[in-house]
């Protein structure tokens, strides 16, 4: 499109974001707030139905996910300091308190959604959408987009981006990170409408006394979830990459593939906290290491 | 000054101007340092992690340093120390060499991404 066009719509997206992050951020008071203030009661009330169309979704992907993501454990993320715009500094909180929010499993099937009108079931859920807003934002931006006739963008949200159409006469090349260490581990490239998302323990964490705590928190444990550095997923839609990318982030090495295949999604490589590169066969024939020596991978089935 | 002279003046100029617009690319980061020691053997290393190399050269050792993704001689036993002093490069097609020690590197690659995820 001509450069005018182009920049009115990123001012409009860029607003929006702004809008986005203010309001389903799981701290302050908004509109997140607004329906985490009213879940403990146990009593019916109605939200936005944009946030009611939202978490909707959310609890769609948690229960495909068996839970490994699961956005009812505000409470959990509150505990470790993730939800503040400061990484925590640790230490990291006692383990009792853990162990009594773990012990209350909150989950998404305790979340009851008719419409705009929701209902908590457990009073120790918090709703936490990380792990999904960001995908999901993508996926409205890109809607809007299409919307305004733009058919060739990538909307990156903080590395993590959806790219529809081409760059002129050539697919968008997107580079991948490697998780340890500078520059890039792999190329990939999207031609037509495709996400690629990334959750790594690099992210956001804070070390104490020698260890690292990162803020993907594995629901099962209450404690950040171990074995894995990073997993990145290539799908359609921003919000399922973004989910599937913090669920198979909790899985473990044994039971990702079946995890993968449960959300829908084929394009998975996961790095282990031993370097072991995993990886599905769909991704094997998409990317193409850069990084020197390229990593040995092994192929990994999705299970049925 | 004829006619013909000025037409001659505004036709290179012309050239110029077309050449610049056709061959001028933006510089593209690169991804792996090529490097050529003294024997003439040539190794290629990725720019993506820090590290030091040495490449023996025909005086003595030329010590080559990578870091976020750009490459430099931190040492060459050569006499002008020009090598040294070019300092760092980062993108693809550059090359420095130290001509006394016969080392050269040579910076290659780099596709080119839209964006990198992270």
């Amino acid at each position: 499109v001509e450069p005018e066009e182009a920049e009115a719509a990123i001012a409009d997206l860029r607003q929006d974001f702004e809008y986005k992050t203010e309001a389903w951020r799981a701290w302050g008071p908004n509109m997140l707030g607004q329906v985490n203030a009213q879940l403990p009661s146990g009593q019916s009330f109605s939200a936005a139905p944009a946030m009611a169309e939202m978490i909707a979704e959310a609890k769609r992907l948690s229960l495909t996910s068996g839970e490994r993501f699961n956005p009812a454990i505000g409470k959990l993320v509150s505990l470790w300091g993730f939800q503040s715009d400061e990484p925590p500094r640790g230490p990291p909180p006692p383990a009792e308190e853990i162990e009594a929010l773990v012990f209350s499993a909150p989950s998404m099937r305790e979340v009851e959604v008719e419409g705009v009108m929701l209902r908590g079931r457990n009073p120790l859920l918090r709703i936490d959408l990380g792990g999904f807003a960001k995908g999901y934002a993508v996926d409205r931006a890109i809607e809007r987009l299409r919307e305004l006739g733009i058919e060739n963008a990538i909307v990156n949200a903080g590395g993590d981006l959806r790219a529809i159409g081409r760059h002129g006469e050539r697919p968008w090349r997107i580079g991948i990170r490697a998780p340890r260490g500078e520059g890039v581990l792999a190329a990939v490239e999207l031609d037509g409408d495709e996400s690629v998302f990334t959750s790594g323990d690099y992210e956001r964490h804070f070390e104490w006394e020698g260890r690292r705590y990162h803020h993907i928190i594995d629901p099962h444990t209450g404690y950040p979830a171990e074995g894995t550095t990073s997993v990145t997923v290539l799908h359609t839609e921003g919000a399922t990459a973004d989910a599937a990318a913090t669920a198979l982030f909790v899985a473990s090495r044994e039971e990702w593939p079946r995890v993968a295949a449960a959300m829908g999604v084929r394009h998975v490589m996961r790095v282990d906290t031993d370097g072991t590169v995993e990886m599905t066969p769909q991704m094997a024939e998409r990317i193409r290491f850069v990084a020197e020596p390229a990593p040995a991978a092994t192929l990994r089935s999705l299970a049925p | 000054v004829t006619r013909l002279d000025a037409l001659l003046l505004a036709l290179a100029l012309l050239v110029v101007g077309a050449s610049y617009a056709l061959l001028w690319q933006p510089p593209r980061a690169a991804e792996r340092l090529e490097l050529v020691d003294a024997s003439g053997q040539a190794q290629t290393y990725s720019l993506a992690e820090a590290r030091e190399l040495s490449a023996a050269g025909r005086h003595g050792p030329s010590l080559i340093e990578i870091r976020e993704g750009r490459a430099r001689f931190a040492a060459s036993p050569c006499p002008e120390q020009s090598c040294v002093l070019h300092g760092w490069v980062g993108s693809a097609g550059e090359t420095v060499a130290c001509l006394p020690n016969a080392v050269l590197l040579t910076l290659r690659g780099g596709a080119g991404y839209d964006a990198v995820n992270f």
